[in-house]
């Protein structure tokens, strides 16, 4: 009987670490994937076609510069090249540890320099299937992640981590109540992703496509596919141009340059 | 009905626009296009149509075209350059012939004009800009206390526009923060409504005074104009300290009198430009869903002025997504409260405001946000569709208001339309009410190329 209880005690202790192991597990790899993909700095010129629900289609083109410090916190500019009437329309991120990121709102315009509230990071970025927080370098600290088992996507074997905002504050800044990111095991990469809404039903699946192993264990994909399956809408980015550590300044991602036309 | 010099102008610039654009498509379908040599296009014609002609101004229809071409060249990898020329023409005698000056002092639009013409200079953390430039300071969205470099063009006051300013900016970046310093040489008036104008109110029955010309600042090292601002941003809030030296560029009287005969001396009325010293400070940061900003700056009269006065405004953007209403993707809420504060007043000074004019009072104010409550809100019915409703209450005298509905369709990326009222009420000595003769339609077509 005292050997029956101690197996049993056992078994509840393995059960019940069993999910810290999971989510250590989980967290460990998305660390690893974001060490693993990071570049000093990066400059990607992509093709965006936006694929509405009658099929209707719209063409645009931007310019998106990354620069990660040391302190592993990232800078993002996007800036839309085309078609004229956005062009020179831009976003400005300064990544915060915490996930309250600063963004910028550039309006040609009115050539202003707009800051964006922490809840508008989910509202659509100019027409896109892409939220403004969907342009941001994932935010580890931002979120609990939790591994939903294995899959093999295209051949590849894959894991499949949930993430879900780590805070109350987080989850009303954010669009999401849950993610669903399918992680390749022997890049790890992240090549699928499922967005669900607050109500947490499947809103968006974002896929990463032609992936291509750029410098050493960097891989990037060429190209995205963001599919709104709620109002079957796509948005689909398409790499042009990139270029890694090409020693991009910290001073690009200020104001100044946000504000700069035509370059 | 336009004069018919006037529509045939009108008329060169629509074929002017039509070629171009032609050009343009023809070009881009070659993969040779004006984009390609970095060239940026964009064709705009306006209709105003009043329901009511004034006293002075019997046209009740005025049509602009203009052309604008926007060049933009890296010359070095330390160095840009930026050229935005314009082609412009209406047919209610808003533009006349051509000229290129570093002072624009004329009355009227130049038929070509350089709106934009700036070289870039970098160096490290320091960059200078050297041309005829404009600036755009300050967080809020309807009225910038703070942003004093730029005149206006306010032939017509609602669809005003800044004017370039022929100046020399450096800026030094070091992390989140930027400085920058702008020293003007010459100063350039804000363009006012032409005397005849819908917009300028007539003079009261029995009125007897002599108008002198405008007596501009000559350019002269007395007359340099500065301007400074530091922006920082700390723990998620933007923070700016700024301050101007330099020129208001709309005008007040210098009350002075003219004995015209032995016995009968009139009034003289000359209009001054008052040099201010203007420090300032702006604030932006967000809340939740809110994004919150405020605006504040003292206008200290150096000379040719009277009144010393605080301004303020503070309002908040929120963006409400999917909201449950049929066809709506999305409300941009816009809200602002601004006012002024009369901090010293020259009780002996023989400079009047514009608005202290005796009998004009309010006709010729040139300060609606002396206590003013701003609404705005920007519904967004598909990627291409959305409706602007914009509404300024001023709250210094009795109930008056500007209101404008507007709504803007893209037919495609390249051509668009916005068409929608002007809307003025209120007493017809009151700052918006004044205006009441000149409720109107308008509709814009903009092409880019």
């Amino acid at each position: 009987m005292k050997r029956t209880l101690a197996m049993l005690g056992v078994v509840l202790v393995v059960a019940g670490s069993a999910p810290t192991a999971w989510a250590q597990s989980a967290l460990a790899i998305m660390q690893k994937q974001r060490e693993l993909h990071r570049a000093a700095d990066e400059q990607e010129t992509l093709a965006v076609k936006i694929v509405d629900r009658r099929g209707a289609i719209k063409e645009r083109r931007l310019v998106r510069y990354t620069a990660t410090a040391p302190d592993g916190l990232s800078k993002v500019l996007v800036r839309f090249v085309a078609p004229r009437d956005i062009a020179n329309t831009g976003l400005l991120i300064w990544e915060a540890r915490n996930g309250d990121d600063d963004q910028w709102l550039y309006l040609p315009g009115v050539k202003k320099v707009k800051r964006i509230a922490a809840s508008g990071k989910k509202n659509r970025f100019l027409g896109t299937d892409f939220s403004f927080e969907d342009l941001r370098p994932e935010a580890l600290a931002a979120h609990r992640y939790e591994s939903a088992g294995s899959e093999a996507i295209d051949g590849q074997d894959c894991w499949i981590i949930e993430a879900v905002p780590a805070t109350e504050r987080q989850a009303a800044d954010s669009g999401y109540s849950k993610r669903r990111l399918w992680v390749r095991k022997d890049i790890t990469q992240i090549v699928k992703r499922e967005f669900y809404d607050a109500k947490g039903r499947l809103e968006k699946v974002q896929t990463d496509r032609r992936l291509v192993n750029v410098k050493g264990p960097l891989w990037r994909a060429d190209e995205i596919e963001m599919h709104d399956v709620q109002s079957n809408g796509r948005t689909i980015l398409t790499l042009e141009k990139r270029a890694l550590d090409a020693g991009l300044k910290d001073s690009l991602f200020t104001e100044t340059e946000l504000a700069r036309e035509g370059s | 009905m336009p004069d018919l010099p006037g529509a045939r102008a009108l008329l060169a610039v629509v074929a002017a626009l039509a070629g171009l654009t032609a050009a343009g498509a023809s070009a881009e379908d070659d993969a040779f296009s004006l984009a390609s040599l970095g060239v940026k296009g964009t064709a705009v014609y306006k209709n105003f149509s009043h329901f009511e002609t004034t006293r002075d101004d019997p046209q009740l229809i005025r049509n602009e075209g203009l052309v604008r071409l926007e060049v933009n060249r890296r010359l070095a990898p330390w160095s840009d350059a930026k050229v935005v020329g314009e082609l412009r023409k209406d047919d209610d005698d808003l533009t006349d012939g051509v000229s290129f000056q570093i002072q624009e002092k004329n009355r009227r639009r130049s038929l070509l004009d350089l709106k934009e013409a700036v070289l870039t200079l970098r160096g490290g953390p320091l960059e200078a800009g050297l041309g005829k430039q404009i600036y755009a300071w300050g967080t809020a969205d309807t009225f910038n206390p703070t942003d004093n470099l730029n005149a206006y063009d306010y032939l017509d006051v609602i669809d005003n526009e800044k004017l370039g300013l022929w100046s020399a900016a450096l800026r030094l970046t070091a992390a989140a923060t930027t400085a920058t310093f702008v020293v003007v040489p010459a100063f350039v008036p804000s363009r006012l409504p032409l005397p005849r104008s819908r917009w300028t109110p007539s003079l009261p029955a029995g009125f007897v005074g002599v108008a002198d010309d405008p007596e501009v600042p000559r350019v002269t090292a007395g007359n340099l104009q500065y301007a400074a601002r530091v922006r920082t941003t700390v723990r998620g809030v933007d923070v700016s300290a700024s301050y101007y030296d330099g020129f208001e560029h709309v005008p007040v009287l210098r009350v002075s009198s003219l004995a015209v005969a032995p016995g009968v001396v009139l009034p003289r009325f000359t209009p001054v430009y008052t040099r201010v010293k203007v420090p300032g400070l702006d604030v932006s940061t967000t809340y939740g869903g809110f994004e919150l900003h405020a605006e504040t700056a003292a206008r200290f009269v150096e000379s040719n002025g009277r009144d010393d006065r605080w301004q303020g405004i503070a309002g908040f953007n929120y963006t409400w997504e999917s909201p449950p209403l049929p066809g709506v993707e999305q409300i941009v809420f816009l809200a602002e409260y601004a006012r002024e504060v009369t901090l010293r007043s020259r009780s002996g000074s023989n400079f009047l405001p514009l608005d202290s004019l005796p009998g004009l009072g309010d006709l010729v104010s040139s300060t609606v946000f002396r206590e003013a409550l701003i609404g705005r809100a920007l519904v967004k019915l598909s990627e291409d569709t959305q409706v602007k409703l914009t509404s300024v209450f001023d709250l210094d005298a009795a109930p008056n208001a500007y209101v404008q509905p507007k709504v803007t369709h893209k037919l495609t990326d390249a051509l668009q339309v916005e068409a929608g009222l002007d809307l003025f009420a209120g007493e017809p000595q009151s700052h918006w009410g004044r205006f009441r003769h000149n409720n109107r339609v308008f509709v814009f077509v903009k092409y880019f190329f």
